[in-house]
């Protein structure tokens, strides 16, 4: 319920109550005036109508000395009489007059001879009559009356009205305290909504909607509210709070930045001469080598990769957290992907005396829309655990999707199941699980390595394709992941136009002689790449920074270059910027980026620069080929 | 001494060249008959005229017609020769007709007082309206639907439920027998009033009353009619001296109304006339205008508008007819026993 709905609902009743009391209060007042004033009406009457009209004759008597005249007195009395039948007729009062010893009716205007009862009366005097007067029953009616007697004639006077009229006057002014008391309410209620309404609830709005723009912009806000009260200074430290809360959002801004900055350094500083160790130690184990050499290299070759891993994990998780993980969306065969990938970690899975096991569902000759590679890093990350804790047992991985697809596109859900018969995990550490930098046992990684950060990873990325990952666990009997993710999907209808399947894995072979021109400032990885290109047939031609490889460009014969992007005295964006601007065939030259730097964006950056393609350090053989093979060549 | 004597010197003729130098007012004034009425209303309006006008000499020449048209002519005739009155006041009908046929005083204002029925005398078409005879005044008497309402009114709180057989005494002479046949013309709208007229001829000066008296008690004691009273209209006949006594004791009558306040003092139960003096004021008031304005053509002819209520209680006792309150309260100090 809005504020103004809630006052309104508090305001309503209260003003109700209260009005309610003062219009009772102001009944009972116009109720005992309206009494107040018949019985005045009543006592007035009798004392200046009636008994002017007894006066009046019984002196007219007295100064004519006729007072003792039968005659006289009785058509006097008659004249009484009649003035009062007149009286009767204009006010509807009734008149009775009767013997005051022998109570005997003497002249009445009601059609009951019979006398009421005034014992009950108050007693008043007015213009030196004394007058009694109350409320009495009277032939099954109340009634109201004023009596006197008039001693000289022996006389009783009472006046009637009945209390019909009374009731009638107090009817009238009952129901129009309640229509006055309902306008009342109706009308101030009205006015106190307005005057909430201007003071209180569209102050109280605009402060809200400037909360609102703070709350998504971050900026600082000026709120017109111009009150000097307790909103006016909301309103005012609002806007001051605005003004920090900006602040700190560039500040923290600025920091990210440099976060990212930073991470993008060292990413390229680390990569950099790990790119050399790899490739080092891979070439170093194509030479003849006695075994115990073999093994140093190899096991060289190994702890490259574990680090290569490891850093590219907290890249992985750098970004992510950031929220600077984008998701790219592709349309792909999923099955295809799924089962290269099992052949790909068969390997690890043989290496461990364990076996891979893949099975789908609705897959069949269907593509799905989503992040490719965040989904592979999913399954990579889940099935390589599987495979690392399994030994000699069996890993099942399971797709599907949860409907069937159609010729037309439509929302899905991805369902992977990774099984395996493996240690299994302790129920209570379950929970913490997919915490980072968090192994079910300490010992695991002493045992089996890893940091910790896989799973953690692959948590999120599933959240960001709209999913999660459940965990079932038992120790001594293995694990079970199910991968959950929003996907799109419909039935494929060619498998491949472009004769390049999804991992992008050509089934052509790349041509012999390519004429390679290799820019990389940095000897070691220049060895290396050279050496890794020459592998692929390659000629190669190695210039050490970006300058040389514009003129290299000039003078003609390359069929492609890879180009490091940190360099020397030109480094490899300008450079790719330049060589772009040659004319003809020059200017459309593949050019492939060579950086340590892991984000997304920067490798947008590269090839709004002019790019083709990019491979990220360290170099590995299959990621030249594929790049080769992307651009054809 | 001698400044004293210097003084009166000097004063006493500047206060006889003061009453010399008072304008002159000749006012010529002819009566009817000098009967009660008729003398007090003149000598009021002398007295309120003097009063009204003290920056004139007023001269007044009182001629008396002794009850006779044919003498007030005479009268008239002789005046003129003498000298032309700056006004003529005539006082009751027969001289009012005298003044009003004699066409060399159509020049002269004129002014009538003490006539009943000026719209039957023909003066003027109605009251309210002036005459082309250079002539006003003001009737004297009640209208007589109101004389009949109020003796009704009486007759009515008797609670007799009888119709009151009341004779009605009246002359010949105008005013009386005009007002008597409107008094008749009238009664069929009264259920408590039937009138038994008793007439008798007009005979004029004074000794002429007695007869008229004698004449109507010889009337009154022929009616087989059982009476319940008598009704006195105005005019010379109710000046007649103890008229309603020699006919209390000649015929046990009594009169019910009167149009005069003396005939209440003598035993008329109830009577509602205009006063002498009210008359002489009122009329003296019109002379004054007369005056001013040189002519009385242009000031209407009207009926007085003070009245004086009587009641005799005595005679209410007897009779047992009690006056209403209201009528008794506007007797004030008219209320005789």
């Amino acid at each position: 319920m809005r504020i103004k709905s809630k006052l309104l609902a508090i305001y309503i009743p209260i003003l109700f109550v209260g009005m309610a009391l003062t219009g009772y209060w102001a009944y009972l007042i116009a109720y005992e005036s309206v009494r107040e004033r018949e019985y005045q009406l009543l006592t007035q009457t009798l004392a200046f109508n009636v008994m002017e009209i007894v006066e009046d004759r019984r002196e007219l008597l007295l100064e004519s000395g006729l007072e003792n005249v039968p005659v006289f007195r009785t058509a006097y009395q008659k004249e009484v009489f009649d003035e009062l039948e007149g009286l009767y007729e204009r006010t509807g009062r009734h008149f009775l007059i009767s013997d005051e010893s022998t109570r005997q009716t003497l002249y009445t205007t009601l059609i009951q001879q019979s006398i009421p009862d005034t014992s009950s009366a108050s007693v008043i005097t007015v213009s030196d009559f004394k007058l009694a007067f109350g409320e009495s029953q009277f032939d099954g009616q109340d009634i109201l009356f004023a009596c006197t007697t008039f001693s000289p004639w022996n006389w009783k006077l009472t006046v009637i009205q009945p209390a019909d009229e009374l009731q009638t006057s107090l009817s009238k002014i009952a129901w129009l305290t309640i229509l006055v008391t309902v306008f009342a309410v109706t009308l101030v209620a009205l006015l106190m909504g307005k005057v909430t309404q201007f003071f209180v609830i569209a102050p109280v709005e605009k402060i809200r909607n400037a909360a609102s723009r703070i709350a998504i912009d971050h900026k600082q806000v000026n709120i017109n509210v111009q009150q000097d009260d307790e909103l006016g200074s909301l309103a005012r430290d609002v806007e001051v709070m605005s003004a920090e809360i900006a602040d700190y959002v560039n500040q923290a801004q600025q920091a990210n930045r440099a976060k990212t900055d930073f991470l993008a350094v060292m990413s390229h500083e680390i990569r950099t001469p790990l790119n050399g160790i790899q490739g080092l130690a891979t070439l170093l184990l194509d030479t003849p080598l006695n075994d115990k050499q073999r093994k140093y290299s190899a096991d060289l070759k190994a702890s490259a990769s574990i680090l290569a891993n490891v850093i590219n994990d907290v890249l992985d998780l750098s970004k992510i957290e950031s929220g600077m993980s984008e998701l790219d969306m592709a349309e792909f065969n999923l099955d295809e992907m799924l089962s290269d990938l099992i052949t790909l970690l068969g390997t690890n899975a043989s290496a461990n005396g364990s076996r891979l096991i893949y099975s789908s569902k609705n897959l069949d000759g269907v593509v799905v829309t989503s992040d490719i590679t965040k989904l592979r890093q999913i399954v990579i990350n889940l099935v390589s655990n599987a495979i690392k804790f399994t030994r000699e047992g069996t890993v099942t991985i399971s797709a599907k999707l949860q409907k069937a697809s159609e010729k037309h596109t439509q929302d899905n859900k991805l369902i992977i199941s990774v099984k395996d018969t493996g240690i299994g995990i302790e129920q209570d550490r379950l929970a913490h699980i997919f915490d980072k930098f968090t192994q079910s046992d300490s010992s695991i990684t002493r045992q089996y390595g890893g940091t910790g950060l896989g799973l953690s990873i692959a948590k999120q990325l599933a959240e960001l394709l709209g999913g999660d990952i459940k965990v079932m666990s038992k120790v001594g009997e293995g694990s079970n992941f199910l991968v959950t993710a929003m996907v799109k999907s419909r039935l494929k209808v060619d498998i491949t136009e472009s004769g390049t399947n999804a991992n992008g894995q050509g089934a052509t072979q790349l041509r012999k002689g390519i004429n390679v021109l290799l820019a990389e400032d940095n000897a070691i990885n220049a060895v290396v790449a050279k050496a890794l290109l020459e592998q692929l047939n390659c000629n190669v031609t190695h210039v050490e920074n970006g300058l040389f490889a514009v003129d290299s460009v000039e003078e003609g014969g390359i069929d492609m270059v890879f180009m490091d992007v940190h360099m020397p005295v030109m480094d490899g964006i300008e450079a790719t910027r330049r060589i772009r601007k040659l004319s003809g065939s020059l200017g459309e030259i593949p050019i492939v980026g060579l950086t340590a730097e892991a984000f997304q964006e920067r490798h947008i950056a590269f090839k709004e620069a002019g790019m083709n393609d990019i491979v990220t350090k360290p170099i590995t053989i299959d990621g030249l080929r594929n790049s080769l093979l992307k651009l054809s060549l | 001494m001698i400044r004293v004597l210097h003084l009166l010197f000097v004063i006493v003729p500047i206060v006889t060249f003061s009453a010399w130098a008072k304008e002159k007012v000749d006012v010529a004034i002819i009566e009817t008959l000098p009967v009660n009425i008729v003398t007090e209303s003149r000598i009021a309006f002398e007295a309120e005229l003097q009063r009204l006008m003290p920056d004139r000499d007023i001269h007044f020449r009182v001629y008396n017609a002794e009850g006779s048209e044919e003498q007030a002519d005479a009268l008239l005739s002789d005046m003129l020769a003498k000298s032309t009155p700056d006004l003529v006041v005539s006082l009751a009908t027969l001289a009012t007709r005298a003044v009003l046929k004699n066409d060399k005083l159509l020049p002269v204002p004129k002014l009538f007082m003490v006539v009943s029925e000026p719209v039957t005398e023909g003066i003027v078409s109605a009251f309210g309206a002036t005459s082309e005879r250079n002539i006003t005044g003001e009737s004297h008497v009640v209208n007589t639907k109101v004389k009949l309402d109020i003796l009704d009114g009486v007759l009515q709180a008797s609670q007799s439920g009888k119709t009151f057989k009341i004779a009605l005494l009246h002359s010949t002479y105008p005013s009386s027998f005009n007002a008597a046949n409107a008094l008749l013309a009238q009664q069929a709208a009264y259920k408590n009033i039937e009138f038994v007229p008793i007439k008798t001829p007009y005979i004029a000066k004074e000794a002429g009353l007695e007869v008229m008296k004698e004449d109507i008690i010889s009337l009154l004691n022929s009616q087989e009619t059982t009476l319940d009273g008598y009704w006195l209209s105005a005019g010379p006949l109710i000046e007649t001296p103890n008229l309603i006594a020699d006919i209390k004791k000649q015929t046990g009558l009594m009169p019910l109304f009167a149009e005069s306040v003396s005939a209440v003092q003598e035993g008329a139960l109830i009577g509602i006339v205009s006063q002498p003096k009210d008359i002489g004021v009122s009329a003296a008031n019109k002379a004054e205008r007369i005056l001013a304005l040189g002519s009385s053509e242009t000031i209407p002819v009207e009926q007085i508008e003070n009245f004086t209520v009587a009641v005799n209680v005595t005679t209410a006792i007897k009779l047992q007819l009690p006056i209403p309150s209201n009528y008794l309260k506007l007797s004030e100090q008219h209320v005789y026993q």
